[in-house]
């Protein structure tokens, strides 16, 4: 079942990220494997865009953002009753961190960059899922 | 002329991933580039150079500041840390943590020491890609002009979709790009060959089959 934020059969995808190096590196590659994308700079801006009724099949969540976090973002999101697989994407490699991140509801975690082959297996996992 | 620009930029390419100065995630952005993003390396590194160079200028001035706000600092370099880590700017984002750990452990000397190497990495790492991206520009737009693989570079999308029959095949790159080039378009390798006849000889399935055999 696609997310009311795609406008074809194409799994939709929102980025949540402050910094505009990694939302246009993100985006660029997640519609190079064939994704339609939307991005926004911080948890907040995420969460008004599901209460607004809007929906997507990916969330990528950055760790650190201003006005509203990842993980405080995905914890409202969860609260909210969302069902979509939410993926953490962080600067940060410390093993204790990821699990804080992790804790607050994500389905996965990841150090960034994001690579055409992590894409490409969180789009794997979404089909079977689906 | 054209190979010979092309060989420049491929050896330029690879010296600058054999010194470390980039990494794979320089390469991965390359890739991204297509006819919807042509330039699409050139404009995130601009972008790169621009934040980064105002993220020193910043943590600079914290380190100035008396006291220090070590959080705040912190706070920057890690900031930093993912900006040079997304575009592969390898050498500089080392220093960058080698940084960031003199102010967690509170050494001024170290710290002096290296936000100086900082600086020198960032403007050496600006100057290398610079001339880099001046030949890339030199080539113009013959992104859909293949080589053999054995004399230069490949365009970045037709080699991949080569590689990936040739792999599937459990041929050795080499071999399989050779006879691929020469069944399906009936050139001889190091010809030059256009991305969509190259793309026809990937989806020509007897042509890879001949090749395996």
């Amino acid at each position: 079942m696609r997310g009311k934020g795609s406008s074809s059969s194409k799994i939709s995808t929102l980025i949540v990220d402050d910094d505009p190096l990694t939302r246009r590196i993100h985006k660029v590659l997640l519609t190079k494997v064939g994704l339609e994308t939307q991005a926004v700079e911080n948890g907040k801006e995420a969460v008004d865009l599901y209460r607004s009724g809007a929906s997507f099949d990916l969330i990528l969540m950055d760790l650190e953002m201003p006005i509203m976090d990842g993980p405080k973002a995905t914890k409202e999101l969860r609260a909210m009753g969302v069902q979509s697989m939410i993926v953490g994407v962080t600067a940060r490699d410390l093993e204790v961190e990821k699990q804080m991140f992790m804790a607050s509801g994500l389905d996965d975690c990841y150090v960034k960059p994001l690579t055409t082959d992590t894409v490409t297996a969180l789009v794997e996992k979404l089909n079977k899922d689906n | 002329m054209e190979s010979t620009l092309h060989q420049q930029i491929s050896a330029m390419k690879q010296s600058l991933l054999d010194e470390g100065f980039v990494d794979g995630h320089f390469v991965e952005l390359e890739l991204l580039e297509d006819g919807d993003n042509l330039h699409f390396t050139e404009e995130i590194i601009t972008l790169f150079f621009t934040d980064s160079a105002r993220l020193i200028v910043d943590v600079e001035k914290e380190l100035n500041n008396d006291p220090i706000d070590y959080s705040k600092v912190d706070k920057i370099l890690h900031q930093f840390k993912g900006s040079s880590s997304s575009v592969g700017a390898n050498r500089v984002r080392l220093q960058g943590t080698k940084l960031r750990e003199s102010c967690k452990d509170g050494d001024v000397e170290g710290w002096k020491a290296a936000l100086k190497q900082l600086k020198k990495e960032h403007a050496t790492l600006k100057e290398k890609l610079d001339t880099y991206f001046q030949l890339v520009k030199q080539l113009g737009s013959e992104k859909k002009t293949m080589w053999h693989p054995n004399e230069g570079q490949v365009d970045m999308l037709a080699k991949n979709q080569l590689m990936k029959m040739a792999i599937t095949k459990d041929e050795k790159v080499e071999f399989g790009h050779k006879d691929m080039v020469k069944k399906g378009t009936g050139k001889e390798p190091g010809k030059v060959v256009t991305e969509e006849e190259a793309v026809k000889v990937v989806s020509d399935e007897e042509s890879v089959q001949m090749v395996a055999k």
